[in-house]
């Protein structure tokens, strides 16, 4: 708008026409009106859900407290258009991590205990992003079981665009079993503060519900288990590092 | 997920139709001073501004800055036209 107002404003100054000026004039205006306007952040309504989902979001976090549970959330995948991954919270971390199996994803049982060791229990809950995922496969019209990463990579912008989620692109890197994702200018920032603020084990365990939503999508995508190896923001710019646990590499 | 047309939007979509409403009347007038137009687009900021009020602190903040350089360029177009009537 800016551009096209003064090349259209130059234009009309040369040819001496001051109409076609002053509707040069006038585009530079909005332009400058547009370019001096705030970043979008979260409207009255969304803010009314974030508010409504805090409380759910602090509850896991002491559930995580109380049940003194030091390990990452595995991210179990699922398939299909619609299904949304879990993420299971093991009591005890292990090497090779505990890849729970898929029929999981169908459970609606929090408390699991699939074998003796105490790795091998754990909570079983709906991801805080999930339902992220599902709306990002409604909007993009597909099943994010059956795309490449590449695809992925090059629509999740334009996804979390049409959500409200961020303003900008979103850069999304894989090298080997890593992927990182960049989000800049979060629409939700004062949520993403506050959960690290006052939900600290839920943000580094199972993630914000940005970062959750980013690790249901990729392990819904690669089809292997996700985990979360590193989350941080600045204020507008969310940077994700993901661990894709892949079952023969582990 | 959008909460429908937000109040900015009614603002830049509303002074849009107004600033190429102007163009288009002053030009059909024979209107060939720019300064009136420019004129024109600042009472029509100021008008808008009013009709869809309130906003956000933030916005307000920068529609303030963007109105008072527009008051000093409308202050600017009137003194130039009144100094004319007297020389």
């Amino acid at each position: 708008m800016l551009v096209l107002g003064a090349l259209v404003g130059v234009f009309g100054y040369f040819i001496g026409i001051i109409p076609i000026l002053a509707l040069g004039l006038g585009s530079l205006l909005l332009g400058v009106i547009i370019l001096s306007l705030p970043e979008p952040t979260a409207s009255k309504t969304s803010r009314l859900i974030i508010l409504s989902s805090l409380p759910s979001l602090l509850d896991i976090d002491a559930l995580i407290e109380d049940l003194d549970i030091g390990s990452r959330g595995i991210y179990i995948p699922v398939s299909g258009f619609g299904n949304v991954p879990k993420v299971l919270l093991p009591i005890k971390e292990s090497t090779p991590p505990l890849l729970p199996p898929a029929r999981l994803t169908r459970s609606r049982r929090v408390f699991l205990t699939l074998g003796r060791s105490e790795n091998e229990r754990g909570i079983l809950l709906n991801p805080p992003g999930g339902e992220v995922v599902s709306a990002l496969e409604n909007l993009l019209q597909v099943d994010l079981s059956t795309i490449k990463m590449d695809e992925f990579a090059a629509r999740i912008g334009f996804g979390f665009e049409t959500l409200n989620i961020s303003s900008r692109a979103v850069a999304l890197e894989s090298v080997g079993t890593t992927v990182r994702v960049d989000v800049r200018s979060l629409s939700i920032a004062d949520l993403e503060e506050r959960l690290r603020s006052e939900a600290p084990r839920l943000v580094a365990q199972i993630g914000s519900p940005v970062t959750s939503a980013i690790a249901a999508a990729i392990s819904k995508v690669t089809g292997n288990h996700v985990r979360i190896n590193d989350s941080n923001f600045d204020g507008s710019r969310l940077r994700v590092s993901l661990e894709v646990l892949e079952s023969g590499s582990v | 997920m959008t909460s429908g047309i937000q109040k900015i939007e009614v603002f830049l979509i509303s002074y849009a139709c107004l600033i190429v409403s102007t163009v288009v009347v002053l030009s059909y007038l024979n209107v060939g001073q720019v300064d009136i137009y420019v004129a024109g687009f600042a009472i029509e900021y100021f008008i808008v501004i009013l009709a869809t009020a309130p906003y956000t602190p933030e916005e307000s903040r920068r529609q303030r800055l963007i109105g008072i350089i527009f008051l000093i360029i409308f202050t600017g177009i009137v003194i130039e036209r009144v100094l004319q009537l007297l020389m």
